[in-house]
This record gives C-alpha cells, sequence and structure tokens, in this order.
C-alpha cells in the first residue's frame, strides 16, 4: 500500500436488500457512497437510525456484500481475509459467550484471529491493564457491568495489534469517566498512528476525537470532512450587523442590494427593539461584506456589530439529515 | 492456516464443559459405571448342566425313557442289560422318572429341558449310579481319564463334579453340545450372582461383544445420549448467529463455511466428552474386572459422536436457517422418528419379504436348478419365465424347514419338509422325504420316512443316501427311494427278501411297539435306513461326515473323534456295512466342524480353532502357517468338497462360505500343500452347490441369483481362476418389486442411524457377521450379517449433504 493511498476507500458503493415477500419493494441502504479514510485518522461516522452507517461497517468487515461500486479496506478488497486479518472491530452491541472469563474470552478472540497462545497471553495481560480489566481476568463475564464488557470487547479489538479499527458505538453504555478513558485510549492509539473507523452517535465524542467526519443519512453520504470544514461549509454563510439610527427599512434594504450588485445575495433588514435595525446577509464574500459596511456608513449608521455566527456540528448534522429537496 | 477454526473447535469444549447438562450427564455415568464395575467372574470347571447344554433334547428324552423302560422290561438283576443310560437314569426324581417311563409307554409328555438338566444335575448328590464296568464300553475323553486316574480323595468337590458331568456325557451320547472343561461363573462384588449359571468364556465374550455392549451403545449412547447432545447443542448456532457474536465472528479472518464446520464439529464436543468417559469406563472395566481387553471397544467412540453428527447436521442446518433452538430440536426428533419409521418398514421388508425367499440349499437336476429358501419353500427355477417355480402348491408355515436338497447319482432331487422344524430339528410328526423326478417339472413325491432330526443329506456316487442326524448316521440305497405306493422292481424285491431273510429280528418283535418308536424318536434307523456308525458310536458334536468321491470310503468326525469307515465288499457281509479302519482325535474344540475330502486327503475344518489335514489313514500333515492362521479366523458357514474327475488323486479343492457372505477356495497339490484364496467377485453368498456332472460351482448369492462357476480349467491348484460361466437373476414379482424399487431407494437415501448398532457390534467382535447363537437346533444356516459399511456410508452421505447445504447457506446470506 502507498503512503497516499487510503485505508478505507468507498467508491459509490450501494446496497439494495430484496424484500423477503414476491413483489416486495427493494430496499436501498446505501445508494452511491463514496468516502475514504486516510491512514492514521480517526474517522467518524455520523448519522440517524437506519441511515445506512452499519451497512457500510458490515460490508467494510465482509459481513455482508455490496451490491454495487466498490470498497476496498488496508488495499485489499472489503471482507477479504487478507484485509479482516489487519483489523480489529467492536460491535455495537457486543455478545461474550457466558461461559467465558476476560482471560479466556482473548485466547479465544486471539485465536480466531491467528495468534498463537503466548502472544495471547502477553498481549492480553497488557491490554487488561490498559482497558481497566487487570485482576479481573478470571472472573466470568456473566459479572461484568455492560462498561466491563465493552471494555473487555475493545481489548479484543486490538488484540493482533490491527492497522485499523472499526468501533460501532465503543462508549456505549459506558459512564462519563469511563468515555473519558476510552476517549483518551482512541487518542492514544491514533497517537501510535493507528486508524480508527468510528461509529457514535454522541457528537460531543466525534467532535473531540475524531479528524474526519462523515454524515450519513437516507443511505447517502451528506457531508464529509474535517469539522472545520464542515461547520465553515454549513454554517459560516451568514453575516449579522446591528445598526443604531433612523432609517427605512425597505429603503434601506434596496440601497444595500444595490451596493452588492451585480451579484443577487438573500439579504433582509429587522427592526429591532430599542429603533435598532437588524441587517441579515447571506454571505461569505469579504469583499461583498466591504461595501456592504461602506454604503451603512455612507447612511450615516451607526455599526453597533458585526457577527457572523458560527454552527455547532449537532446543527450541522441535524441541517445535513435533514430531507433532501429530492426527498421533499 | 487453521488456527481460527481450531480455536473455535477449543472454545466448543470449554463451552460443553461449561454446561451443567454435561455435569449432570457425566454423574450419571459415573454412577452407571460405579455400579457395574464390581462385576468380575471366577473361572470353574464346567459341572452344572443347563438347557442349552443340550444339543439333542428329544434324543436325551428318549434314551433315558429307554433305559428306563429296558430296566423295567428285562431283569433288573441282569447284569448285561445294565447300561450307563440306564444306571442315570434309576437315579432321576421320581417325577422325571414317571413322566420318562410315559414317554418310553409313548405317551405324549412335555418334560422341558431345564427339568432334565435338573434331573442330571441331582446326580452330583449321588454317588451310587456310576460304576466303571458298566461304563465301560463309552467313548473315554483324555480329560476324564486323567480324572479317573487320580485318587478320588485327592479330587475337589469341582473336579467330582467334573469327573461326574464326564461320566454322564459319555453314558449318554449325541445328545450334548460340545463345551470346555473351564466356564466362568460369573460374581458381584466378589459374590457369586445369585441365579448361578455357568458359561464358556468364548460363549461369554460372545454375548458380551455382540449383545451386551451393543445393548449399552445402542440405548445409552444411540438414544439417550443423542437426545440429550441435540438438546443441548441446539442452541450454539443460534447463539452464534446473534449479531453481537456473529459480527464479531465473520470480522475474523476465516471462511464462513469452515467457521459453520469448525461451529458444527465443536457441536460434537458435548458428546464425545460423555461417549468417551462411558466407553473408556466400560472398556476399563471390561479389561480390570473380566480380563476382556478389547481395544475395539474404543473405536466405538468415534462411531457415536459420528451417530450423533447425523442428528446434530440435520440440528444445525435448521438453526442456520431459522435461528430457532426449539424448532432445531423439534426438527432433529422429526427426522430421527422418520429415520425410525424407514428402519423400521425396511427391517420388516427384510423379514418377510426378503429373507423368506433366501436361498438356503441348492442342487442341479439335470439342466434344472433347485434350490430350498428360508422361508420354507421349495423352489426350480424356470428359465422360460426366468422365475423360481414353488414346488408346492400349497403355501408353507414360516416354521416349516426345508432340508437342503440333494442330487442322487441317478439325477433325482431328495428332500423333505420338516413342519415346525425351524424351531425343533425333529419337526412335529413323521416327515417323508420328497423325491423330485430329474425331468425338473415334476412336483415332489413323498417317499420314504425321514430319520427324525436329520440335519443334512449326503448323496454318494454309488446311488445312496447319507441322513446326518444328531446322533447318527444312517444310509439308504438309491432304488429305495421311490414314490409311496409305487411298486418295488423285481431286482429291489430280491434285494429287499434278501436282507429280511438275513436281518435280525425286527426290534418290535422283540420289545413291543414302544422301542422302535423311541430308537426313532431318538433319531435312530428309521425304515429303509441303517446306520452306518460302528456299534456303541453315536455322533457327538460338533460333527461332520463325508464321502470320499469314490463311494467307499466315509470319514466321520465326531466330538473330539475323527473315524475312517471302509465298505465292505458284498462277499463280506450280505448287508451295506462299514468297518472302522483309521481313527484319529483331535482336540475338543470349537462349535461346528467341517470335515471334507481334498482330493486322498480330508481337510477339518472348525470355527474358533486351526483346522488340521490328514491323509486318507487318517495320519496328520501340515499346513503352511498362513494358511492355517488365515482359515482359524476365518468365520466358516459351510464348506463344499468340489471333486473334479480328472483330478489326480493328490489335488483337491474345497470352496468355503464365511458368514459374512464370501467364497474362499482352498485346494492342495503336489506343489501346494495347500493354499488358500478369496474368490474376487463373489458376495452376498446364500448357499453353494457343486455339481459333479458339469463339474461347476452353483453359488447362490444375494438372496435368490445363482450363478456357475468354473474353478479354472488349468491344472488345479497351481492357480484357481474362478470364472462365472452362467448367471440367473430372476425376475422380481410382488412385494420384491416394491422392495427394491421402493424400500431399497428409500433405505439408501435415508441414514440408517438404525444399523450402526450393526457397525457398532461387528467393530466390537471383530466380525462381519453373527452365527446366531442357540439356533443350530432347526436353523443351521441362522447368520446375521452386519451391515457394516450400508449405515456409515448413507450417514457419511447425509450429512455430508448437510453440511455443504449449510455451508452454502451460510456464505450466501447475509446476516
Amino acid at each position: 500500500m502507498s503512503v497516499a493511498e487510503p485505508i478505507i476507500a468507498v467508491d459509490r458503493l450501494t446496497k439494495t436488500y430484496r424484500s423477503g415477500r414476491i413483489g416486495g419493494r427493494p430496499i436501498e441502504a446505501l445508494r452511491q457512497v463514496s468516502l475514504d479514510t486516510r491512514a492514521g485518522e480517526v474517522f467518524g461516522l455520523l448519522g440517524p437510525n437506519g441511515a445506512g452507517k452499519t451497512t457500510l461497517i458490515k460490508i467494510l468487515l465482509g459481513v455482508i456484500r455490496g451490491s454495487g461500486g466498490s470498497a476496498r479496506v488496508l488495499s485489499f478488497p472489503a471482507g477479504s481475509i487478507a484485509a479482516r486479518r489487519r483489523v480489529g472491530y467492536l460491535p455495537e452491541s457486543l455478545r461474550i459467550d457466558r461461559h467465558h472469563t476476560a482471560r479466556s474470552a482473548l485466547q479465544f478472540y486471539g485465536g480466531m484471529s491467528g495468534l498463537d497462545r503466548e502472544t495471547i497471553r502477553i498481549r492480553g495481560a497488557e491490554l487488561l491493564r490498559l482497558v481497566g480489566l487487570e485482576g479481573r481476568d478470571r472472573e466470568s463475564v456473566r459479572r461484568f457491568s455492560k462498561g466491563m464488557y465493552q471494555r473487555l470487547g475493545l481489548a479484543q479489538a486490538l488484540l493482533h495489534d490491527p492497522d485499523l479499527l472499526i468501533l460501532d458505538e465503543p462508549t456505549d453504555g459506558l459512564d462519563p469517566v469511563g468515555r473519558n478513558e476510552v476517549r483518551k485510549l482512541l487518542l492514544d492509539l491514533k497517537s501510535r498512528g493507528k486508524t480508527i473507523f468510528l461509529n457514535s452517535h454522541i457528537l460531543q465524542e466525534v467532535e473531540l476525537v475524531c479528524d474526519r467526519v462523515a454524515v450519513m443519512a437516507g443511505g447517502q453520504v451528506r457531508g464529509v470532512g474535517t469539522i472545520e470544514e464542515l461547520t465553515q461549509c454549513l454554517g459560516d454563510r451568514e453575516v449579522r450587523l446591528d445598526l443604531a439610527g433612523a432609517a427605512d427599512e425597505s429603503r434601506l434594504a434596496r440601497l444595500l442590494a444595490e451596493s452588492l450588485a451585480p451579484t443577487t445575495v438573500p439579504l433582509r433588514v429587522d427592526r429591532l427593539p430599542g429603533d435598532l435595525l437588524r441587517v441579515t446577509v447571506a454571505t461569505n464574500d469579504q469583499s461583498q461584506i466591504d461595501r456592504l459596511v461602506d454604503r451603512v456608513r455612507a447612511e450615516s449608521l451607526s455599526i453597533l456589530s458585526l457577527h457572523t455566527p458560527r454552527r455547532s456540528l449537532e446543527e450541522v448534522f441535524l441541517m445535513l439529515v435533514g430531507p433532501t429537496e429530492e426527498e421533499l | 492456516m487453521i488456527r481460527p477454526y481450531v480455536a473455535v473447535v477449543i472454545d466448543s469444549f470449554r463451552s460443553a464443559f461449561a454446561s451443567r447438562v454435561l455435569w449432570v450427564a457425566l454423574a450419571v455415568i459415573y454412577v452407571f459405571l460405579l455400579a457395574i464395575s464390581p462385576i468380575g467372574y471366577r473361572e470353574v470347571y464346567t459341572t452344572t448342566f443347563r438347557w442349552t447344554d443340550f444339543a439333542n433334547g428329544t434324543r436325551l428324552k428318549g434314551m433315558l425313557a429307554q433305559a428306563i423302560q429296558e430296566t423295567v422290561a428285562a431283569d433288573p438283576t441282569e447284569t448285561r442289560r445294565e447300561t450307563p443310560a440306564g444306571r442315570i437314569a434309576r437315579q432321576l426324581p421320581a417325577e422325571l422318572q414317571n413322566n420318562l417311563r410315559k414317554v418310553a409307554e409313548g405317551q405324549e409328555v412335555r418334560i422341558r429341558l431345564d427339568i432334565l438338566a435338573e434331573g442330571l444335575n441331582s446326580l452330583y448328590q449321588l454317588d451310587n449310579w456310576y460304576d466303571a464296568d458298566v461304563w465301560a464300553g463309552t467313548t473315554k475323553l483324555r480329560e476324564w481319564r486323567e480324572l479317573e486316574q487320580q485318587p478320588p480323595d485327592s479330587l475337589s468337590e469341582d473336579l467330582k463334579n467334573r469327573r461326574d458331568r464326564l461320566r454322564i456325557e459319555a453314558a449318554l451320547p449325541g445328545v450334548f453340545e460340545s463345551r470346555g472343561s473351564r466356564s466362568i461363573a460369573l460374581t458381584y462384588a466378589g459374590f457369586t450372582f445369585p441365579a448361578f449359571f455357568q458359561i464358556e468364556k468364548s460363549q461369554f465374550q460372545m454375548v458380551l461383544n455382540h449383545l451386551v455392549l451393543r445393548l449399552i451403545i445402542d440405548w445409552v449412547l444411540g438414544f439417550v445420549m443423542i437426545f440429550l447432545g441435540i438438546l443441548v447443542t441446539a442452541s450454539i448456532i443460534p447463539d452464534m448467529l446473534q449479531p453481537g457474536s456473529l459480527h464479531l465472528l465473520l470480522s475474523k479472518p476465516v471462511t464462513r463455511p469452515l467457521l459453520f464446520l469448525a461451529k458444527f464439529i465443536g457441536g460434537c464436543a458435548f458428546v464425545l466428552v460423555c461417549v468417551t468417559q462411558l466407553i473408556v469406563g466400560l472398556w476399563l472395566i471390561a479389561g480390570f474386572r473380566l480380563d476382556i481387553w478389547n481395544h475395539r471397544l474404543l473405536l466405538c467412540i468415534p462411531v457415536c459422536v459420528f451417530l450423533f453428527s447425523v442428528f446434530y447436521s440435520v440440528s444445525a442446518v435448521s438453526a442456520l436457517k431459522w435461528r430457532s433452538p426449539i424448532l432445531a430440536i423439534g426438527l432433529a426428533n422429526l427426522f430421527g422418528a422418520f429415520c425410525l419409521i424407514i428402519g423400521v418398514g425396511a427391517s420388516l421388508s427384510d423379514g418377510f419379504v426378503t429373507e423368506r425367499d433366501r436361498v438356503t440349499g441348492l442342487t442341479t437336476a439335470g439342466p434344472n436348478l433347485i434350490a430350498s429358501t428360508r422361508g420354507g419353500h421349495l423352489r426350480r427355477f424356470d428359465p422360460t419365465t426366468n422365475r423360481w417355480i414353488d414346488l408346492f402348491p400349497d403355501d408353507t408355515g414360516r416354521s416349516d424347514r426345508i432340508l437342503p436338497p440333494v442330487t442322487l447319482a441317478d439325477g433325482r432331487v431328495v428332500t423333505a419338509r420338516v413342519r415346525g422344524g425351524r424351531l425343533n430339528l425333529f419337526g412335529s410328526g413323521a416327515t417323508p422325504m420328497l423325491l423330485i423326478e430329474n425331468d425338473g417339472a415334476s412336483l415332489p413325491e413323498p417317499t420314504l420316512e425321514l430319520p427324525a432330526g436329520t440335519r443334512e443329506l449326503i448323496a454318494t456316487r454309488q446311488g445312496d443316501l447319507l441322513a446326518v442326524n444328531s446322533g447318527e448316521l444312517l444310509i439308504t440305497s438309491g432304488r429305495e427311494l421311490r414314490p409311496e405306493g409305487e411298486p418295488a422292481s423285481e431286482s429291489d424285491e430280491a434285494a429287499t427278501d434278501g436282507d429280511t431273510a438275513t436281518a435280525k429280528p425286527s426290534l418290535a418283535d422283540a420289545y413291543g411297539a414302544w422301542l422302535p418308536k423311541l430308537v426313532k424318536l431318538m433319531g435312530g434307523p428309521s425304515d429303509g435306513f441303517r446306520s452306518v456308525l460302528p456299534r456303541g458310536m453315536s455322533l457327538g458334536t460338533p460333527n461332520s461326515v463325508d464321502v470320499h468321491p469314490d463311494g467307499d470310503h466315509l470319514f466321520v468326525y465326531s466330538g473330539a473323534k475323527l473315524i475312517r469307515l471302509d465298505r465292505d465288499s458284498p462277499s463280506e457281509s450280505a448287508q451295506d456295512a462299514w468297518t472302522p479302519t483309521a481313527r484319529a482325535e483331535s482336540d475338543l474344540t470349537g462349535r461346528a466342524a467341517w470335515l471334507r475330502c481334498l482330493g486322498d486327503a480330508v481337510v477339518l475344518l472348525r470355527t474358533e480353532a486351526p483346522p488340521l489335514l490328514f491323509n486318507d489313514q487318517l495320519e496328520p500333515l501340515d499346513i503352511p502357517g498362513d494358511v492355517l492362521r488365515q482359515l482359524t479366523d476365518l468365520p466358516i458357514s459351510s464348506v463344499v468338497a468340489c471333486p473334479r474327475a480328472d483330478s489326480p488323486a493328490n489335488e483337491g479343492t474345497v470352496v468355503i462360505q464365511t458368514t459374512d457372505g464370501h467364497a474362499w477356495v482352498l485346494n492342495r497339490s503336489v506343489d501346494h500343500p495347500v493354499a488358500l484364496r478369496r474368490m474376487r467377485g463373489v458376495s452376498e453368498v446364500e448357499a453353494m452347490h457343486w455339481d459333479p456332472a458339469a463339474e461347476r460351482l452353483w453359488i447362490a448369492h444375494h438372496v435368490d441369483r445363482a450363478t456357475a462357476w468354473d474353478l479354472g480349467s488349468e491344472k488345479l491348484p497351481t492357480r484357481i481362476t474362478p470364472r462365472a460361466a452362467e448367471t440367473l437373476r430372476p425376475a422380481l414379482r410382488g412385494w420384491r418389486l416394491a422392495d427394491r424399487y421402493l424400500v431399497t431407494p428409500l433405505r439408501t437415501i435415508t441414514p440408517q442411524t438404525g444399523e450402526l448398532g450393526e457397525t457398532i457390534a461387528a467393530i466390537v467382535s471383530g466380525q462381519n457377521s453373527l452365527q446366531i447363537p442357540f439356533a443350530t437346533a432347526g436353523d443351521l444356516g441362522a447368520v446375521q450379517r452386519y451391515n457394516v459399511w450400508r449405515p456409515l456410508l448413507t450417514c457419511g452421505a447425509f450429512v455430508a449433504v448437510m453440511l455443504t447445504l449449510g455451508s452454502v447457506y451460510f456464505a450466501r446470506t447475509d446476516f
């Protein structure tokens, strides 16, 4: 794999589930999904329930096959044994057989990853310490809390030292302290050069640890980029000026629009309590903003504040996962 | 890279050991093993009589009745009338004596064999019945002679009883089965079983290997353990298919088919653990407590797990499809019920359809092939219709026995239908022999009365007919065999008159009507038959007779004795008489024996004992070690001598039929003392017949087919190359057709799990067949052939198909 080659490369991937009934409508779980994950980054996958996130992860792991397009993991076809050999996975609702202890579970999953007993023993001890299960390795998993279960799942995902970690809701069921520990662990892994593909509902967590994020909805990728890029792209398109001075709202709106000509930009003037005016312009073009300010000053109006409001990831998320024009 | 799959299998063991059901099952197994572990045995002398010791209960009854009647009829003080049987009879319990007296008077009195056995056992408590002078004329075995030589006071109670038993056996020849001098008595925790019985170690091993272990394995492992196993393992696949579990497993570097197979193999872990404990426990108990170290028993472990795998494959595939343990259990049980129904149906078809047509005897009459069947039919093969034609117009009862037909020198065929003869060698009532003319189209016509208890008829080249029953060897001339009511020819009349003129006064004249009746009852000479054996000799068990091809020498093996009888020349005796000219003695082993002429030599083949070879003067000859070993291990069921007219005197061939349905050729020449080869292309042998006229060996096989074999034209026995000359495949009708085209295909596609019990019996016993014990009286060929491979193949194919289906489904389905 070359340095530039992405760890996960998904190109126009589609997945259509056939209806079990004769004549039933097929369900398109993924529609032309394209994204890539680069080496060493923490990539977050966001989306509401039914967005197609789990379907995408299943295809990456080879649990199901795509209907069209392509997906490659670590330069191998997604789901191939060569790819799976280098992937660590923590499922959302991890289920470890009840006859296991933490130690025997690691022996089992390590064995399934092709590790020998000695390696499992050494790595297992390290990882149990890392996930905070040291000293409880001989305890039956029946007695484990949800958090301990998740931590054990994380340990098994890391046991064979994978190049790519696919984590499906890793902090699900953990208390704030536990979440913090997992977060630290992810950052630690990232610092060690591991690539992490994180599927999470917790936006704050994604915001804190992910380098890049993809937002999915309705089987499509609605947006991909860094948090900055996403919020900039979707949240910084508006300039808000609060003005003091006597002016007619409609006249002012006409004058300001003329100042921005020939570009037509959505512009609105509202009267605020206290004889104030608020001008809202949907632009992030600095020259337009400069002309707007010049025109306001020419009308002898005082600029009380000039504000470019920044949207949160949640707002961006909600905006992105809302219905598209096509869906409307 | 198999490590991931090994991890799955190991995890299954871990899972099995974590199961409470497993520990309960193991606890039950250990309780069972603990319960049977005190079973042991001690070796004792064979003393006590049991009903199974009687080879010929009717003869025993007749001999004792005759002895009592003679005592009454004659002067008791007349010492020349004293016989060993008489002295024994007089000491029997009074009630038994009364019943025997009624038998002697011709009344129909039923005396159970166990009553007779008890009566004989009561003699051990008495010391006034034995008289060395009276026993002087009896045959003394080496063991008895050695015991007699020891001072009576030095003998232990057991040895005294053993000596008494040998005296009783000598007094009543032709009555008892051959038994070894040592038996075993079962004990429990050192105490002899309350119901005391003795059994020979070989018999005990046979019962243990063929019946007891099979029963335990069939029921405990084949039923309980498998049901339990299905209950426990039904959730393995549905559990694996849970999203949190399956997605994690599939994210590992494994292929789905192999993951499914690994889970399947792992599912068998539960049964493997339980079965291993039980079988190893049984093996140790049999070894330490009974001195039977049967390592083959351990092979039952994989067979039992294999049996489980058949049902588990249904459960696993059902679970894969529907992800419900309850549905998987239900379908596995339904499948078990289906297999059971097919198995029972197939068994019924075997018993009521196929088995009845199975050929038990075969002979040729000119161009015609005549056969007797196990269902009591006598049939002629009709080449025009390609069918067997029944020669009895009426249907025969299932309990009737058809004596294997033989062809006389003049081409006529003789046989007999013994009413009720399958259950009782003697049948019920008088049995006329049946004569079939050599035109092949005639129906059988009754002729002379068959000597009671006849097991085998032998035709000689001189036209005589020998009848071998349990105690006597009788002969009649072919000219006396004519249909009832047909007048004898003048020459026959003259011959008969001559015989009558020189014959001793009849028994009826001397003793009244009761004695001839008793003699017949005992299997003695009947009308038209004369005894061949020297005075005072009767056939013991095992026994066998063969006639030298020249027809003038007879070789008789009886008990441990071998005797050659030569026919006196007509000038020496007016009556057809036979004189012993050579004798030999062997060790008394084996349940059955076959004595056959091999050119100018005689070979004695025995079950569970090495063969012996003699020259025509009964001097022992060597058998090469490899042939000796092969013959010793061969499970013989019958032997046919194949004399050829142009063979030199020192060459000969016999063909051996084994209980597993194969045929072996044993031949002898100057260059090769004896050589043994298996006949290629021969299987499922039912009966054999040597056609001396055509010099062909007819083999009935696969129920009722028949093939004629040329035993090679090159000089014998350099190389025997049998060649099938003619094969008869009779057309099927009625139920046989249904059996072939409905039952057999169903049986083929359905895994025959029930028959795996036979595979286990074959593995444990090391034999492919079982000579059914205690069936030798009426059903000489009662052999159960184990279907060792059919269940393995049907079950193996079924498991393979199910696993392939499961693997494909698992690999192609999105979860």
